[in-house]
């Protein structure tokens, strides 16, 4: 309950693709997320890296994930299928992952907004 | 000019790129698309490679992801066994062949690729058939991309040119 209650924070409405700090796009079958987050904890025996941003916090399962190290502190960007488990617990099983430390997180933050203005523009406008 | 913009590699975000419509032409000119009346034949993209799907010495497919959709890539590597590619000077092809085959292998799940190449059609679906691809290390490289795809949307790409 507690990874739902963050992710209610995350959201900026009541849709999954108005998530505060995520990109999405569609596959066929599911909803995947782009997540930038900072690293926090991160275990190689279970390769589940708990990430946060703020007060949020999201569990990340990257056994799918190769040539990529881990480093407590720097910041990654993910993208895969969110999960909700049995107790309410979300997991991004994450397909792919990258370190992207050096990034600009106030110009990233700034830029998605901008980014959902002008795709809100665009589908008011569509083109001919 | 009546397009200025034909052979320019527009700077478009994915779903701009998936929204253009395809204007037939005759042979030997390839299909174009239209943006707003504006005709394109090439496209820049910048995103996260999300699928790879490589048939070595035929073709490489990947899609490329940069938060607003997802764009299909080819990039051909048959260089040295098409009829097509025989017809030209054979060590032109050569290098053609070595570039691609370089850019195959630089193309991996999860990095961020800078794509160009030509806007075409596959089973409906608009793709990129990759002339060049180069993988971006600046971690800003997405967030810059989309700035300028929105810059130059609203003052050069929207601004339909009058016609001749």
């Amino acid at each position: 309950m507690e990874d739902l209650q963050v992710f209610s924070r995350l959201r900026g409405s009541a849709s999954l693709p108005c998530l505060d700090t995520a990109k999405t796009f569609k596959t066929n079958y599911t909803w995947c997320l782009l997540f930038l987050f900072r690293l926090e904890e991160y275990s190689a025996e279970t390769a589940i890296a708990m990430v946060v941003d703020g007060d949020a916090k999201l569990k990340i399962n990257t056994e799918h994930l190769r040539e990529i190290s881990f480093r407590i502190g720097s910041i990654y960007q993910f993208i895969g299928e969110l999960l909700i488990q049995p107790d309410n617990q979300a997991v991004l099983q994450a397909r792919v992952g990258r370190n992207v430390d050096g990034i600009n997180l106030s110009l990233y933050h700034q830029s998605l907004q901008l980014l959902r203005q002008f795709e809100a523009n665009r589908l008011k406008n569509p083109m001919t | 000019m009546d397009h200025p913009l034909y052979n320019t590699h527009v700077k478009l975000l994915a779903s701009d790129l998936l929204s253009l419509t395809p204007v037939p032409s005759s042979n030997p000119n390839p299909v174009s698309f239209s943006r707003n009346g504006t005709l394109l034949s090439r496209a820049e993209t910048v995103g996260t490679v999300i699928s790879r799907d490589l048939r070595p010495e035929k073709y490489l497919k990947f899609v490329v992801d940069d938060g607003t959709a997802c764009v299909g890539c080819i990039l051909w590597l048959n260089h040295l066994s098409s009829p097509y590619f025989s017809r030209r000077c054979a060590p032109d092809v050569r290098i053609i062949a070595q570039a691609a085959n370089r850019f195959a292998s630089e193309v991996k799940l999860g990095a961020v690729a800078r794509v160009r190449g030509r806007i075409t059609m596959y089973r409906s679906e608009v793709q990129i058939t990759v002339s060049d691809v180069v993988v971006d290390r600046d971690p800003n490289a997405e967030i810059l991309h989309w700035l300028d795809c929105m810059r130059l949307a609203r003052r050069c790409y929207d601004v339909v040119a009058p016609r001749k």
